[in-house]
């Protein structure tokens, strides 16, 4: 059967099939039967309903998992919910401070309790009120292990929430916590009527507080939203979004330039440049994402990286600059010893490690390396948000291998990574931490030992991490977090890297007020005509 | 006759399936598991330890196996890990969109590659044959992701027509359909080509000829039907390069497709899910072989499967 | 009418043996063989001497001088004929190395897939009964699991690196050799010469080898070589997935899947990989029509 198709032949010419030999003419290419076909297809105007500001279209790289905000953890998820449909008690300023939202105000009645007043006159898409059981109820569902929420680790310093009244509510945390509210940030206030009456909802619908209500859910294709009247703050200003994911960076741009779409997100620098290039757009930079390299500082799969001369030598060797400006095109700003510009205790004093290879040469020879040594160098592209990933590694494996040090890269997908990382697999790998990044939580989760332990366990920084969010007055704070940064940033756990901005890709039209997060909240979009 | 040998076919591809199941319930599992993913970058070991214990997955490996088949059996393929929905309505959800693209893609295969192909052969050596041998030698090496991202910045964004990606119209689906059927159809091309070549040179062609039947008659009524025999049987095996195929260009395209869920299921280890979108493409390629095996045989009576 | 024999032996009358014109004939029906060999064996020729050919390295990552376009566009230096790329790296040097990775991936991946799959069809199509009915069963289970999907699944379990690349790529190649070598084997089983063969008492191994195996022979060169300019493709479209080959090691299909990010920037980036790739592939099913239009006869006279 299958030989028959094997054994053909070309036919000599001479061979007379009824048709002249034709002498040989030039080969055309494929692409013209393309076009001919897409013509014979016919044509169709590709110009998206983004003139008017009634409905825009976004474009984000994934779709959403679940309509349940305490059924994932997932970012890309969260950016759109959280500020569309959901909303949670506290926001983050512009400043970076917390802001009132579905909760007005805050006090510390003692060391391990917060008070919250809830904010009157706000309603659920479908009527139901917000009150303090509310939020109790949106704690409790979240820490209830049945639930199998995945936000719970963010919850679990709270022990219980009390009610005091329909407006008041007391969270009582396991440990003195002077970072709860940024808890809350990760906490979404679902509709406790509605849930009660039927535990299956999120599997139909989603109701929330937020400026825009559900109105439907076609997975891997869109998700519609509309304009919901009873919103207690400013209303949307576009009476339906639409959200469609696109995966793959260069659709996504063309669908923004094209016209299909009027807003998209998770740019390259380049890209960037090409669409505020474009007449009629513009880009948007958002968070401050946090990118490091972290190193295995216990030393348990590279002995080399639990010195700290080794560590700081790292630092010195790797050129931030050319990454910052040649890589990132200027999308960045250079980190100092992991903290956040906005976290209290930041101190001005400290420089990031400059660019000193010859340092960094003194330093491993000092610590007995003077022949270099060899190190696997580990990340997942994209993976965390982190732009460029790839190219950021080999950049800084090149600036590893001028002064001795070998750094092979292992380039995996994001669910290996992770299961290298709690297996404790890893020497070398790219991290990054992007929310909350007001409070400082990065160390506790990164580098405390009770939090992971994985990589790094030292008491003196568990000392200081533990006097960092167990203080409650201001000063305090900034004190100890300032002996807690110049700490980390001598420790040197990580080679620290830069915050990077998210690229927003958008129609010069939509304005958008800044936030030092990565979230599209609706209420900061409006249109200029 | 006929239905005994359907009979021992659907056995045998039952077999098939459940051994695809099988191999791809260890190779899924071997390769880590979905928790870390879904704990988020920012949860506690406890409760990745917690979570993980929830959804059954720390229990040893053929436990889980058991617990697997007896599932399956009732037609329960598991949940989602990550939609927290019945892994198997996920993926029919999606199949229609996957089934219409293939379908397109395969209908441009066919129509463009046996005619390009039928041409070149009746008129070898002129400009069809040397049009339709570049377009088989460009269609086949040009990687699929390429020629999609290609055809997005050419067509919608330059002329304005088609859209970039989405799914609803014929409009939409234009571009992922080329895309996906150009390998194919370069592939048909040739082959046709090839197989009609090889019968329009039988004697009973010349015969045909020698009786004085015009050209297009012969071609139809003789050599197409015999050419077209081989080609069935390639046609079978490449319902399986059409699912490959798709994956990369419904990512390309944002096609709401199965193979689009595969590779993100796959990459967050969404076991039930990978298991499910596998199973159904298990099945859609045995039943077009089945169907092209059954076809052969009406076709040509001479074959006879021992 | 002439038929081919009759054409081949009009041909000699017209011109006298050894004349220019006698050769070029002969020379036009191996042109494929001609042109397709001379591309593959500067390919081949430029992958080995690529240490010396190269001018710049192609590993070492230089952001400062990223994304320069070719010598001959603006801004472009004479340094970098191709331009760099997104690491400042020299296109053209990478180009050179990528031959070695490509052409490896691609033959290596047949140089296994091809024996392996020869032998179970011809062990299924020989031996027949429970041992055809397993192995087709098998070959129909891993084809039936779309090959993208095996692919990633498999990576993710044993890592992505160059080894492991050829070795999937393998396991996706094999089936369609053993299908295709059972049919033929099938067929063959039944002719008088094999008939004879095992008659006259020649072992089973003796008789496969010595006799069934140089008649696949044919068929499973002509889908070896179509399979590796497969092969070369399908690398790529798992460098796009993110598996494949470890940076910096180039390979073709990794920097056509990274530069096509870039096509709206920096249209060098991957038209230079994408070109490269085209004229192997392209060279090498040439190869492949050459050894099949060679074949054809003794293929068609069984």
């Amino acid at each position: 059967m299958m030989i028959q198709w094997f054994g053909s032949r070309v036919p000599r010419k001479g061979h007379d099939l009824g048709q002249r030999g034709g002498a040989p003419c030039p080969r055309l290419l494929a692409g013209t039967l393309i076009v001919l076909l897409g013509v014979a297809f016919g044509r169709v105007p590709a110009i998206g309903a983004a003139a008017a500001p009634e409905q825009i279209i976004v474009a984000v790289p994934n779709d959403i998992i679940s309509l349940d905000p305490e059924a994932q953890a997932e970012f890309s998820t969260r950016m759109i919910m959280e500020g569309a449909i959901e909303e949670n008690p506290v926001r983050l300023s512009s400043a970076g401070e917390y802001q009132p939202l579905l909760a007005t105000a805050w006090r510390i009645v003692d060391p391990s309790t917060w008070e919250f007043t809830i904010r009157q006159g706000v309603r659920f898409h479908d009527g139901e009120p917000l009150t303090a059981e509310t939020m109790k109820f949106s704690i409790d569902r979240c820490l209830n292990p049945a639930n199998k929420c995945p936000r719970r680790g963010q919850l679990v310093e709270i022990k219980e929430a009390v009610v005091l009244n329909s407006s008041t509510i007391r969270v009582i945390t396991q440990l003195p916590s002077a970072a709860l509210p940024t808890a809350l940030t990760y906490l979404p206030i679902v509709p406790m009527k509605a849930l009660q009456a039927d535990p299956q909802l999120y599997g139909k619908t989603s109701v929330g507080t937020g400026p825009m209500r559900f109105v439907e859910w076609v997975k891997g294709q869109r998700l519609v939203t509309e304009r919901f009247d009873g919103y207690w703050d400013k209303k949307s200003a576009f009476k339906r979004i639409v959200y469609r994911p696109i995966p793959e960076a260069v659709t996504r741009v063309a669908a923004l330039r094209s016209g299909e779409v009027d807003m998209i997100s998770n740019l390259d620098p380049e890209m960037g440049s090409i669409v505020e290039r474009t007449p009629g757009l513009r880009i948007d930079r958002r968070g401050m994402r946090m990118i490091f390299i972290a190193l295995d500082a216990t030393g348990a799969n590279n002995p080399a990286l639990a010195d700290k001369r080794v560590r700081q030598a790292m630092n010195y060797a790797v050129d931030k600059n050319v990454l910052i400006k040649n890589i990132l095109g200027g999308n960045a700003f250079a980190n100092v010893g992991a903290m956040f510009p906005i976290n209290p205790g930041f101190d001005r004093t400290l420089k990031p490690y400059p660019y000193d290879p010859e340092q960094a040469k003194r330093l491993l020879v000092a610590a007995g390396y003077s022949n270099g040594f060899d190190v696997t160098l580990t990340f997942a592209p994209g993976i965390e948000g982190s732009l460029k990933t790839a190219e950021i590694v080999q950049s800084i494996a090149s600036d590893l291998a001028k002064v001795g040090i070998r750094a092979q890269i292992s380039q995996v997908e994001p669910a290996a990574h992770w299961e290298r990382y709690y297996a404790k697999r890893l020497q070398m790998f790219v991290g990054t931490w992007g929310s909350s990044p007001e409070a400082g939580l990065q160390f506790r989760t990164l580098l405390h030992s009770k939090a992971r332990g994985l990589y790094y366990r030292d008491p003196q920084a568990d000392k200081l991490i533990d006097a960092y969010f167990s203080a409650m007055d201001p000063n305090a704070r900034a004190e100890s977090g300032r002996l807690l940064h110049r700490y980390v940033h001598e420790e040197a756990p990580f080679i620290f890297l830069y915050h990077q901005y998210q690229i927003f890709g958008l129609r010069s039209n939509i304005t958008w007020a800044p936030r030092p997060v990565e979230f599209i909240y609706v209420s900061d979009l409006d249109w200029k005509p | 006759m006929l239905l005994w040998l359907l009979l021992r076919r659907l056995a045998a591809a039952g077999v098939v399936l459940f051994g695809v199941l099988t191999i791809v319930f260890f190779i899924t599992r071997l390769s880590g598991d979905p928790i870390t993913l879904l704990a988020g970058t920012e949860a506690s070991l406890a409760d990745v330890a917690q979570l993980r214990a929830q959804f059954g997955l720390d229990q040893p490996l053929p436990v889980q196996y058991g617990h697997f088949v007896a599932n399956v059996v009732k037609g329960n393929l598991g949940a989602s890990l990550r939609y927290r929905q019945p892994a198997l309505t996920l993926v029919l959800e999606r199949l229609t969109a996957t089934i219409q693209l293939a379908a397109a893609a395969a209908c441009i295969a066919v129509v463009t590659g046996l005619t390009l192909g039928i041409l070149a052969a009746v008129r070898p050596f002129s400009v069809w044959d040397h049009v339709s041998m570049a377009f088989a030698v460009v269609g086949q090496t040009v990687p699929s992701f390429w020629l999609g991202i290609l055809l997005i910045l050419i067509f919608p964004l330059r002329l304005g027509w088609f859209y970039t990606s989405g799914y609803g119209t014929i409009g939409h689906l234009v571009l992922p359909a080329v895309t996906l059927g150009l390998f194919q159809a370069a592939r048909l091309a040739r082959l046709s080509r090839g197989g009609m070549i090889d019968v329009l040179v039988q004697d009973y062609v010349r015969t045909a000829r020698a009786k004085g039947l015009p050209r297009w008659k012969v071609v139809t009524k003789h050599g197409l039907r015999n050419a077209l025999l081989p080609l069935l049987s390639v046609l079978g095996i490449d319902v399986g390069t059409l699912l490959s195929g798709a994956v990369v260009t419904e990512t390309v395209f944002s096609w709401p497709g199965i193979g689009q869920l595969a590779v993100q299921s796959v990459f967050a280890r969404d076991y039930p899910v990978v298991q499910a979108v596998v199973l159904v493409a298990s099945i859609a390629f045995v039943l077009a072989n089945l169907c092209a095996d059954i076809a052969y045989s009406l076709a040509d009576p001479r074959i006879r499967y021992g | 009418m002439d038929s081919p024999a009759a054409a081949h032996a009009a041909a000699p009358q017209r011109s006298a043996a050894g004349s220019p014109r006698t050769a070029w004939r002969r020379a036009r029906r191996h042109v494929k063989l001609i042109f397709g060999g001379a591309i593959l064996l500067v390919m081949l020729a430029g992958a080995g001497a690529a240490p010396g050919l190269a001018l710049h390295n192609p590993f070492v990552a230089a952001p400062a001088h990223r994304l320069w376009p070719p010598a001959w566009a603006s801004g472009g230096t004479s340094a970098h004929l191709l331009g760099t790329d997104q690491l400042g790296r020299d296109i053209l040097s990478r180009l050179i190395y990528g031959a070695r990775v490509t052409l490896i991936v691609g033959i290596c991946s047949v140089a296994i897939a091809m024996p392996v799959g020869t032998a179970a069809g011809l062990l299924a199509g020989f031996r027949g009964g429970r041992v055809d009915a397993l192995l087709m069963r098998l070959v129909d289970t891993q084809l039936s699991i779309p090959f993208l999907l095996l692919a990633i699944s498999i990576i993710s379990v044993v890592g992505a690196s160059t080894i492991n690349t050829v070795l999937v790529l393998a396991l996706g190649g094999w089936p369609m050799y053993a299908r295709v070598v059972r049919a033929e084997t099938l067929s063959l089983r039944e002719r008088d010469f094999i008939e004879a063969a095992r008659a006259i008492g020649g072992s089973r191994v003796r008789v496969v080898a010595r006799h069934m195996v140089p008649h696949v022979m044919g068929t499973v060169s002509v889908i070896g070589s179509f399979a590796t300019a497969q092969m070369i493709l399908l690398e790529s479209s798992l460098s796009y997935l993110g598996l494949g080959v470890q940076p910096p090691v180039p390979s073709w299909g990794r920097m056509l899947s990274e530069g096509q990010s870039y096509v709206m920037l920096a249209w060098w980036l991957a038209t230079f990989p994408g070109c490269a790739i085209a004229l192997t592939v392209l060279a090498i099913n040439f190869i492949g029509d050459w050894v099949r239009d060679r074949l054809s006869p003794q293929t068609r006279l069984l």
